[in-house]
């Protein structure tokens, strides 16, 4: 990601990633409206560890999946720094969408969601090999690998590993293309507290070494004070408060 | 025990069934079509006994018709007076004419009935539309012959015969099914059985007018009557026989008339196809529940398992699993008899067009079929279920989570050529390996269900193909003569010669005999009509083609059609007796050969052997003729010797069958269009199911950064597999299909063969590949329009 200072709207965006202005996002149920997000402008740094936390409905999973491209907001303009411009991403078509997850973005879900007839292995090379990334099958070893994974079982299908072990294959998946910016949805909130703390471990230190700014969404106040260098809190789609950590 | 809850098994049914609208509609659409289809097929099948009862119901058919030569109606009546006392309910006497009929400037060859207009009600009553009897006779005309030319009451037309020529008006139009498939002149080749028309007028004005006759003097040649007891009609024809055998008297029962016999021949070969219809939608709509249910309750395994751990227990699951299966198939019985019921009126009026019926027959709504096509489909919704449900039973939560991999636990054998030929094989690629050759009844069923859908259109299109490739085959290779001409009575063949050859128009001739003899395996009990047919030795104008077996060489030596082989059991170099229906004295005849020429109960002998068998030495009935230049003033020619009763041109013949084969082929587009849509309603569930299985691993791919082109090519290339496949199976099984329909028609109709024109393969080609993209389109729409986030959160909350 260049560290160039770049103007937008006349906004000062040193070694910003992420800037969204006004985002609003509505759900119906029913005749009901249920505004899950309401005006959030938020921004995001460069190499940022930043845990977005609130209460269940106060709209962290819909915030991100914003942010991912993966649902569509209802106003507002969510900007991303493509390297030498910002995008509006609310404005991309589909396929554009797939290409800036495809390019720029690793996703990891609470639930993991593999492909459940592909393998621990092929699961991470599939990632790699739609992002064209040169020497995919080694890189994908080598993420498993690095991410602790028990390499015996890299010809496993999903269901015949445990949390823990898929959790990892779906970081290992998500950091394999090199993407400048990881999204995380509750990645741990499948797992006990020990192993949430090992993966948050692996995430935080892969992070930093690898230069990768991460956004995770969790409502485990304890973890995000013990990983995350900021945090931003959520209530009834407005942020509340943010606030920087020095870990 | 723990108690049963019906509370549960009700609830948990009910919202299996609405809250899987995605499932549950395309089973429904599915069951309804077949069973709406199903029994309408079946319903058709009963159409034909209908129109047979109905027709004698209204148009009060006689038990059986004399015919006999012109004679005083007095003399008749007296001869029959004993009979017609005790035997018969009712007697009605008629004096039939053919004569010539020119309406709106065209000429055509018609009947002319001599009605007692004393008499209020007539057997074969002409009725209206409502099924009445039209309540005045004088010159009415048959319907069909008025739809034929569109002729209405209130026009004029001429009817003459000889120099006699009466101009008249059509006073009303009325049907019945008396000359319906009855040739007008029996004894030529190649009879019309277009309506022709059939006027009827007071007898004792066709005796004034055509037969210069005073009133009292009324001559009749036909006697209608109706017997007091069924089971001595055979002893009341023999009276009958006997009395007026002295006025060479023919008696003609009614099954034996040409309607009531053409209907009821028909009738086994219709229900074999309408049989065939319904299995194969039957089996389409099993394939495809087996495989929806099979996902519905895949689906349903976590929950089933939590249902379990709450309490539940397995009566109380699979009950609720037949409450579902209930509601779907009561639900689809419902809408199907609905459906089928509307669907039965613009059937019935096409149905009652195509056989020429002027009413629309009572169709009694056949509840009992629906039931049964109902009950079965429900029983293998179940089964299906069940067996689903069972392997559920075994497994805990943990394992039935783990299902869905089962079939990866072997590398199957194409994914494994795959990785061993490539050199770094896509994780993408072997995804769809494991995706459409990991599930064999996925795979197997959609195959099935594309190839069955392909080879229905083989099927219709071979259909038509096969009987107009027959029919063209018949003109263009056997047929070599321009017009054949039919007399009046036998005529001397050298008498007749001398005639032709005098002939300006006409270029070549052949003589020819078409007759009817007796036949029996042993020179007794001549219970058998054959119709005799006797070409010129080395015929150029006829030229037969001897299927099995050789040529006639010698005389006594004759070749048969294949029908009667068949029916009774005949050997070539078998030998049987032949005699004359008036004669008792028969001729030994050997089979040498077998040819199928589109005439069926046929028997080929040499002129010779049919003067003999006939008693006609020296004499002909028919001839063959070449014209110089111009057919129509050759068949002019011919016509205006007195010699003649008619002449037939081989281009009108084949404007006749023509005729008949448009409506043919209408009536199997309409089968084909039914099959079509079905096949296509088939395939797109069968692709949605398929489509189903990948939704969510789509949406995990999208969220990696999947391009729906990727997705696209996938599905192509998918597409194509099953397109290469199906078509070829398609193209197998229409003509396995088509082969075994032709073979039961060729026991009715020896000569007509089973082909398929190459045109059609294109247009079968078009059409399925149509209906593939079609339903390939719709389901990629699907997985274009997946909602990640919508598939994200359904995940997240199990």
């Amino acid at each position: 990601m260049s560290k160039a200072k770049i103007k937008n709207n006349g906004i000062k965006t040193d070694n910003l990633v992420i800037i969204t202005k006004n985002v609003k996002k509505s759900y119906w149920v029913g005749d009901f409206e249920v505004k899950a997000l309401v005006e959030v402008n938020l921004e995001v740094k460069q190499n940022d560890f930043k845990f977005i936390l609130g209460p269940s409905g106060s709209g962290k999973s819909t915030l991100l999946n914003l942010l991912g491209g993966i649902d569509s907001a209802d106003g507002g303009e969510i900007l991303i720094n493509f390297g030498d411009e910002f995008k509006n991403i609310a404005e991309f078509s589909k396929d554009q969408l797939s290409l800036y997850r495809r390019q720029k973005l690793g996703i990891v879900f609470q639930f993991y969601n593999l492909v459940p007839i592909l393998t621990a292995m092929e699961n991470v090379e599939l990632a790699a090999r739609f992002s064209h990334i040169p020497k995919a099958k080694k890189k994908s070893y080598d993420m498993l690998e690095k991410l602790g994974l028990d390499m015996t079982k890299a010809n496993r299908y999903p269901n015949q590993l445990s949390g823990g072990e898929q959790q990892r294959v779906a970081i290992a998946r998500a950091l394999v293309k090199d993407p400048a910016l990881i999204l995380a949805d509750e990645p741990t909130g499948n797992l006990d507290g020990s192993r949430s703390n090992e993966i948050y471990e692996i995430m935080r230190g892969l992070a930093e070494e690898l230069n990768k700014t991460v956004l995770v969404v969790t409502h485990d106040e304890r973890l995000a004070s013990k990983f995350a260098k900021s945090k931003l809190y959520l209530d009834e789609g407005r942020i509340v408060e943010e606030i920087s950590n020095h870990i | 025990m723990a108690r049963f809850s019906a509370w549960f098994v009700w609830k948990k049914g009910f919202k299996t069934f609405t809250k899987n609208k995605s499932k549950t509609i395309p089973i429904l659409v599915l069951l309804v079509f077949a069973i709406a289809f199903g029994t309408l097929m079946f319903n058709m099948q009963d159409f034909r006994s209908r129109m047979i009862e109905d027709t004698k119901e209204y148009t009060n058919v006689p038990d059986a018709t004399a015919y006999f030569d012109p004679t005083t109606k007095t003399i008749i009546e007296k001869q029959l007076e004993n009979i017609t006392d005790d035997d018969l309910t009712d007697f009605e006497m008629r004096m039939l004419m053919m004569m010539d009929f020119k309406v709106f400037g065209e000429e055509y060859d018609g009947i002319v009935i001599g009605l007692d207009l004393s008499k209020k009600s007539h057997m074969h009553a002409l009725i209206d539309e409502n099924k009445e009897e039209i309540e005045d006779y004088e010159f009415a005309i048959n319907l069909g012959f008025a739809d034929r030319v569109d002729l209405e009451t209130g026009d004029k037309i001429t009817v003459s015969y000889g120099s006699i020529k009466k101009e008249v008006e059509v006073k009303n139009i009325g049907y019945n099914a008396e000359f319906q498939f009855s040739p007008l002149h029996s004894n030529i080749a190649f009879p019309s059985i277009r309506p022709y028309p059939i006027l009827y007028v007071d007898i004792y004005y066709l005796n004034e007018e055509f037969l210069n006759l005073n009133q009292t003097n009324a001559i009749v040649n036909q006697f209608l009557y109706q017997v007091k007891d069924d089971s001595k009609s055979d002893d009341v024809e023999k009276k009958i026989q006997e009395a007026l055998k002295a006025y060479s008297v023919e008696i003609v029962p009614l099954e034996d008339q040409a309607f009531f016999k053409s209907m009821r021949e028909d009738e086994e070969s219709d229900r074999q196809m309408l049989l065939f219809l319904t299995l194969i939608l039957l089996a389409g709509a099993i394939i495809t529940l087996i495989l929806v249910m099979n996902k519905l309750v895949e689906e349903d395994l976590k929950s089933i398992s939590v249902f379990q751990a709450l309490g539940a227990n397995k009566r109380e699951i699979t009950a609720s699993y037949l409450v579902f299966n209930i509601l779907v198939v009561s639900l689809a019985l419902i809408l199907g008899v609905i459906l089928s019921n509307i669907l039965a009126i613009p059937f019935s009026n096409y149905m009652a067009e195509i056989f020429g019926i002027g009413f629309i027959p009572d169709l009694e709504f056949q509840y009992m079929n629906a039931i049964w096509i109902g009950l079965s489909l429900f029983v293998v919704s179940l089964i299906s279920t069940l067996l689903v449900i069972k392997k559920t039973f075994k497994m805990d939560v943990q394992q039935s989570l783990k299902y869905e991999t089962k079939f990866l636990e072997k590398t199957n054998v194409i994914e494994r050529a795959y990785v061993k030929t490539k050199k770094d094989p896509h994780p993408f690629t072997k995804y769809n390996i494991r995706r459409v050759f990991g599930r064999k009844l996925h795979l197997v069923s959609l195959l099935i269900a594309l190839s069955f859908s392909g080879s229905f259109l083989i099927f219709f299109f071979g259909i038509d193909d096969g009987i107009s490739y027959s029919l063209e085959r018949k003109f263009d290779e056997v047929e070599k003569w321009d017009c054949v001409a039919s007399t009046w009575k036998y005529e001397d063949e050298t008498n007749m010669t001398n005639i032709m050859d005098s002939l300006a128009e006409v270029d070549d001739y052949e003589f020819a005999i078409f007759d009817i003899a007796l036949f029996s395996k042993k020179d007794s009990d001549f219970d058998d009509h054959l119709r005799i047919i006797a070409y010129e030795e080395d015929s150029d104008m006829h030229l037969l083609e001897v299927e099995k077996g050789e040529e006639i060489k010698r005389d006594n030596e004759a070749l048969i059609t294949s029908d009667v082989l068949n029916e009774f059991n005949l050997e070539i170099g078998e030998r049987i007796y032949v005699k004359s229906v008036s004669l008792d004295k028969s001729i030994k005849i050997k089979i040498v050969g077998v040819v199928n020429d589109i005439a069926a109960m046929s028997l080929f002998v040499s002129i010779n052997d049919a003067q003999e068998i006939l008693n006609r030495s020296n004499s002909i009935n028919t001839i063959l003729l070449t014209a110089k230049d111009d057919v129509d003033a050759c068949a002019k020619e011919v016509q205006d010797l007195t010699e003649i009763q008619t002449v037939v041109t081989l281009e009108s013949l084949q404007d006749e069958i023509d005729f008949l084969l448009n409506y043919m082929s209408a009536a199997m587009m309409i089968f084909g269009l039914i099959l079509m849509s079905f096949g296509v309603i088939l395939i797109t569930v069968v692709f949605k199911s398929i489509a189903d299985y990948r939704m969510e691993d789509y949406s995990n791919m999208k969220a990696v950064g999947i391009l729906d082109k990727e997705i696209r090519k996938s599905l192509l290339s998918e597409l194509f597999l099953y397109f290469s496949i199906s078509l070829i199976l398609g193209i197998v099984l229409g003509n396995l299909f088509l082969m075994y329909m032709f073979v039961q028609w060729q026991s009715e109709v020896p000569g007509l063969i089973f082909h398929t024109y190459p045109i059609s393969y294109l247009y079968y080609t078009l059409i399925f590949t149509g209906i593939l993209v079609f339903s390939f389109y719709i389901n990629y729409r699907r997985i274009k329009r997946i909602d990640i986030a919508e598939m994200m959160r359904a995940k997240t909350f199990g």
